[in-house]
C-alpha cells in the first residue's frame, strides 16, 4: 500500500517533470495540464487558508497565476510540487492579506501558550462536541498564519513535515512544533475553557 | 510542548502524522491520557481535512485559462518593450533641448543666408531639409548644408542627453533612471559592442581609471549612482521581481533611501561579469516573513543589459547567496 502510494507519487513527479519542461518551452497545453493536475489541491489549500468560498476562489486564482507566471523561473532543482505549493501558499496569503479588511471571528482570546484544552471532557466526548459545534473556517481564520499554513499544508494537502519545511522554508522541527501548536489552538477554540464557554454552534464573541 | 496534564502535544501531533519514532509511538499508545489527547487532535485534524466544496467544471476551466493567459508571452515579464515605448523622464528635457537646438540652428542658417547672398536660398530651410534628407538622396550645397545641420542637431542631442543624465545623477536620481537613459542613448547611436566584463561593478573597482570606458558616460564616475536602491520589503521573490518589472515598465526612478550593498552583492556582480552584461541598476530588498515563515533574508539584485539589449535580473538571497538569473524580456 505504502509502496503503491510512493510509486504513484513518483510517477506523478515524473509526469510533473515532463509537463514542466514542456510548459517552460512554451507549450500552453502542457501548462494547462500541469495546472489541472494540481488545481484541486491548490484550491483546497487556498480555501482552507482563506476561510470562505469567495476568498478561497480568489486566492486560488492568484495562486494558479503565480505558478503559471513563475514557472519560467523554476529551476527544477526542487520538486515541482514543493516549489508550486510554496508559490501558491505565498500568493494565497498575499491575496488574503490584501483583502482582509473586515474583522474576523477567531482565537484572539487564546494566549500564545496554546496549551490546556478539554474543559473536563474526555477525548471521545470532546470529539463529538467538536463535530457538533465546529466551525473550522472561523477557527482557522483566527489562527495566525504561521500556524495556519503548516496545519493546512499537512491536513489538506497531505505534505509530510519535510515537504512543509521546504515549502515554508522552515526547519522540520519548527514545522512539527507549529503544527502541534496550531492544532492545540484549534482544539481550544473549538472547546473553550469554562470562562469562555459558549453554547455549541455559537461562535465565540471576541469583540469588547 | 509539554502540557501540565502530562502529555506532549508536539509528540502526539507527530504521532498523528506518522512522524513519531517507534519508541515515541509506543509510549503514546501505552498512555491513556495521551490517547485521549490523540482523540481530541484527531477530531481537529479531521475537521481541517474535511473536503472543501468542489468547484464546478466551468469554474475550474476558467481559473486555468486565466492563469495560462496570464503566463502567455504578451503578459509575461517583458518590461523592456514598455520601457522603450515610454522613455524615462530624462527624455522629455532632452527632447526640449533638441528642439531648441534645432530652432537656434535654423535661425543661424537664416542669418548666414541673409549675410551671404551667394548661398542658395534653399539653405534657409535647412532644418526642414534635414528631415527630408533622411528620405531622399539629394546632393549639392543644400543637401550638404542640411546634412551638416542634421549632424549638429544629433550632436547637440547627444550632448544635451549627456548633460541631462549627469544632472539627473547629481540630483540624486537612481542608477536605474540614469542608466536607462544611457541605454536609450546607446540604442539611438551606434549599436554597442557587448560590454566587457570590466564594465561590471566588481571589475570597475579594480580597474585603473585610465582603463575606464570613455565613449559613454560611465556610471562609475559618480559613486552615488552605484549605490543600490532600497526597494523595501516583499513577501516573496516573485513579488519582488514583478514589482521591479513594473517599475522598469513605468520608467520610474527608483529613488529612495539608499542602503549599503549586502552580503550577496559581490556574487551577483561576479555573475553579471560572467554574463558579459552591463549593470544598469542595482537594488537591495528584504524578504518579509513568508507564509508566516522565518524572515526570508535580503536580496541583492542587479538589472543588467547584455550586448544584444536583453535585460537580465541577476539576484541572490542571503545567507546562501546562490545567484539566479531571470530574463526580463
Amino acid at each position: 500500500m505504502a509502496r503503491a502510494g510512493r510509486n504513484r507519487a513518483g510517477r506523478g513527479e515524473h509526469d510533473d517533470r515532463a509537463l514542466v519542461a514542456a510548459a517552460q518551452a512554451g507549450d500552453q497545453r502542457a501548462l494547462d495540464q500541469l495546472l489541472r493536475r494540481h488545481q484541486d489541491r491548490v484550491h483546497a489549500v487556498c480555501r482552507r487558508l482563506a476561510g470562505n468560498d469567495a476568498d478561497g476562489l480568489d486566492a486560488a486564482q492568484e495562486a494558479l497565476i503565480a505558478i503559471a507566471k513563475g514557472l519560467p523561473r523554476f529551476n527544477r532543482r526542487a520538486r515541482f510540487t514543493t516549489w508550486a505549493y510554496r508559490v501558491a501558499t505565498n500568493a494565497a496569503l498575499d491575496e488574503l492579506r490584501r483583502r482582509r479588511r473586515r474583522p474576523e471571528p477567531g482565537l484572539s482570546h487564546i494566549d500564545d501558550r496554546g496549551g490546556p484544552v478539554g474543559g473536563g471532557q474526555s477525548g471521545p466526548e470532546l470529539g463529538e462536541a467538536i463535530a457538533a459545534a465546529i466551525d473550522i473556517d472561523a477557527a482557522l481564520a483566527g489562527l495566525p498564519e504561521e500556524f495556519r499554513a503548516p496545519v493546512v499544508l499537512r491536513d489538506v494537502a497531505g505534505f509530510d513535515y519535510a515537504g512543509i519545511a521546504e515549502i515554508l522554508d522552515l526547519a522540520p522541527g519548527t514545522v512539527r512544533s507549529r503544527i502541534a501548536r496550531g492544532r492545540a489552538r484549534l482544539a481550544e477554540a473549538l472547546n473553550p475553557e469554562p470562562r469562555n464557554h459558549h453554547h455549541p454552534g455559537q461562535r465565540p464573541n471576541h469583540k469588547p | 510542548m509539554s502540557d501540565p496534564r502530562g502529555y506532549d502535544d508536539e509528540l502526539i501531533s507527530a504521532y498523528l502524522d506518522g512522524e513519531a519514532s517507534p519508541d515515541e509511538a509506543a509510549r503514546i499508545e501505552r498512555d491513556p491520557q495521551a490517547q485521549a489527547r490523540v482523540a481530541e487532535l484527531t477530531a481537529v485534524q479531521a475537521a481541517v481535512a474535511d473536503p472543501v466544496p468542489t468547484l464546478a467544471d466551468a469554474e475550474r476551466d476558467r481559473l486555468r485559462a486565466d492563469a495560462v493567459a496570464a503566463a502567455a508571452p504578451a503578459a509575461a515579464v517583458r518590461p523592456i518593450s514598455a520601457v522603450r515605448q515610454r522613455r524615462p523622464r530624462a527624455f522629455i528635457p532632452v527632447a526640449a533641448a533638441a528642439g531648441i537646438a534645432a530652432v537656434v540652428l535654423g535661425a543661424m542658417a537664416v542669418l548666414r543666408s541673409t549675410d551671404d547672398g551667394s548661398e542658395d536660398s534653399t539653405a534657409a530651410s535647412a532644418p526642414t531639409a534635414a528631415v527630408q534628407s533622411a528620405s531622399d538622396d539629394s546632393t549639392g550645397p543644400a543637401a550638404e548644408s542640411a546634412a551638416a545641420s542634421d549632424m549638429a542637431i544629433t550632436s547637440d542631442m547627444a550632448m544635451a542627453e549627456e548633460s541631462e543624465t549627469a544632472a539627473d545623477a547629481e540630483d540624486g536620481d537612481s542608477a536605474f533612471g540614469y542608466d536607462m537613459a544611457e541605454a536609450e542613448e546607446s540604442e539611438t547611436a551606434a549599436e554597442p559592442e557587448p560590454m566587457a566584463a570590466a564594465t561590471t561593478m566588481a571589475d570597475m573597482d579594480a580597474a585603473p581609471e585610465s582603463e575606464a570606458l570613455d565613449e559613454t558616460p560611465d556610471p562609475a564616475d559618480d559613486g552615488a549612482d552605484l549605490e543600490p536602491t532600497d526597494l523595501g520589503s516583499f513577501a516573496s521573490l516573485e513579488q519582488l521581481i514583478d514589482r521591479l518589472a513594473l517599475l522598469l515598465a513605468d520608467g520610474d526612478d527608483l529613488t529612495g533611501p539608499f542602503t549599503e550593498p549586502g552580503l550577496c552583492a559581490q556574487p551577483v556582480a561576479g555573475r553579471v561579469a560572467e554574463l558579459s552584461a552591463e549593470v544598469i541598476g542595482e537594488a537591495r530588498a528584504e524578504l518579509e516573513d513568508s507564509a508566516g515563515a522565518e524572515p526570508g533574508g535580503a536580496v541583492d539584485l542587479a538589472v543588467a543589459a547584455t550586448g544584444d539589449g536583453d535585460l537580465l535580473l541577476v539576484y541572490a538571497v542571503e545567507p546562501n547567496c546562490e545567484v539566479e538569473v531571470a530574463a526580463l524580456e
